[in-house]
């Protein structure tokens, strides 16, 4: 499982790849996490976390 | 014959040098600047030069893992436009990048603008008429430019290192281009780098530095070692590089040789520098923004179990990663590189 935000998510299939992970679950979060205040901060953490449950649970609902 | 997209492997074969050019930046094989095209013939004569097999593999170059063999790195350093003479420092330079303490991985994807910087010490350097002084980090030379470019272009044909996608350097830096020196041993009161890290004299070597930047540290004022000091501790200290707030990896000190001068007249020794750097380049906690204070107390934590506003943070945890060396013409401006995190700088030498 990769965590990253959108303008990351195509060095992450790289990096993925490169590892010999390339069926490696990828989940995009909103750009950017950096800089924000941490009510927008907890909204896309709570966005994040829905699709990283789906991802586990293999319900097609992450990013990748 | 073409090459793939991905990894420019293969000697190519186009038409005219014309073609060979606008597919080559077509296809992302280049940074932008007209490439030679690396035909047989050239990429034979550069591979002949040394006793090198063209299947040797050099290694694995992140991100995109592409296997640095001696034929590919050959094609770069053609492309960059290297002779035959400067291919064994290009592998050397390569070994050195390739080398895991220095972190290439890190150094490939991250946001930071950080990018190898290369010098070179020993004979290699006058052999090949690298440049060690006046605009040494500047243009003009075709050493410096070629071996600089070669390394790059491997770390994006190669590695694959491409802008926005594996490359994510916020904003990258000039450096990026072609980053190669000559530490000045002439003008130095000490002796060469490459003999402080265990090399004969007669021995050439390329060191790759985790350039962060260069900044620029104006003197012309001091004449005396202590006044020097504390410009050189003050001008490294500052507040927004990796350096400080990590505080990993190594930082570069790049003397010029009349700063040098200054010091080694007064029988200062390179490591008494470096201690005195150490010791001097601090910055208080409450210089730092609150943001950047709560990514220090994070990042550092290694270091500093209680930190306080008036806590004195150094550069970097262990002077012994203050690399200090010479180069430049006359003039009072030194060059100080801050270092990235999470590798060192590494040495090879040139065979």
């Amino acid at each position: 499982m990769i965590l990253a935000t959108e303008p990351f998510l195509g060095m992450a299939r790289v990096v993925a790849e490169s590892l010999d992970y390339p069926d490696a679950r990828i989940v995009a979060v909103e750009h950017p996490i950096g800089g924000i205040d941490d009510q927008t901060l907890e909204g896309k953490v709570r966005s994040a976390a829905g699709q990283i449950a789906d991802a586990f649970l293999g319900l097609g609902r992450g990013s990748e | 014959m073409t090459a793939s997209p991905a990894q420019l492997n293969d000697v190519v074969d186009f038409a005219t040098d014309e073609e060979f050019g606008e597919s080559a930046y077509r296809n992302g094989w280049t940074d932008g600047l007209p490439v030679v095209p690396p035909t047989p013939g050239r990429v034979g004569s550069v591979v002949e030069y040394t006793d090198r097999d063209p299947v040797e593999m050099l290694g694995v170059m992140p991100p995109g893992n592409g296997l640095a063999t001696v034929h590919a790195v050959a094609v770069n350093a053609v492309m960059a436009g290297c002779e035959p003479q400067h291919f064994p420092i290009v592998l050397a330079a390569i070994e050195a990048v390739l080398d895991p303490e220095f972190n290439l991985r890190g150094i490939q994807a991250t946001t930071s603008p950080v990018t190898p910087a290369l010098m070179i010490n020993g004979p290699a350097a006058t052999d090949l008429e690298f440049n060690s002084g006046h605009d040494c980090f500047g243009p003009g030379t075709k050493a410096n430019a070629v071996v600089g470019r070669a390394v790059r272009l491997c770390m994006r044909n190669i590695g694959y290192a491409r802008a926005g996608e594996t490359d994510m350097s916020t904003q990258g830096q000039p450096g990026k281009y072609a980053f190669c020196f000559a530490e000045n041993e002439p003008s130095s009161p000490w002796e060469p780098h490459s003999v402080e890290r265990g090399f004969p004299p007669e021995a050439s070597t390329v060191t790759a530095f985790q350039a962060g930047m260069i900044m620029n540290i104006l003197d012309f004022g001091s004449k005396s070692a202590g006044s020097l000091l504390k410009s050189l501790a003050s001008g490294m200290a500052t507040t927004n590089t990796n350096s400080i707030q990590i505080a990993g990896g190594d930082l570069a000190l790049v003397l010029c040789p009349d700063h040098a001068e200054i010091l080694g007249r007064e029988g200062w020794t390179k490591d008494e520098v470096k201690q005195f750097l150490h010791q001097n380049a601090l910055l208080p906690f409450s210089a730092f923004s609150q943001g950047v204070q709560s990514c220090i107390r994070d990042w550092r934590r290694g270091s500093f179990r209680f930190i306080t506003e008036n806590t004195l943070l150094p550069i970097v945890d262990d002077w012994r990663h203050i690399r200090v060396v010479v180069a430049g013409g006359a003039g009072s401006q030194s060059g100080f590189i801050p270092g990235f995190a999470d590798g060192f700088s590494t040495i090879r030498e040139i065979t």
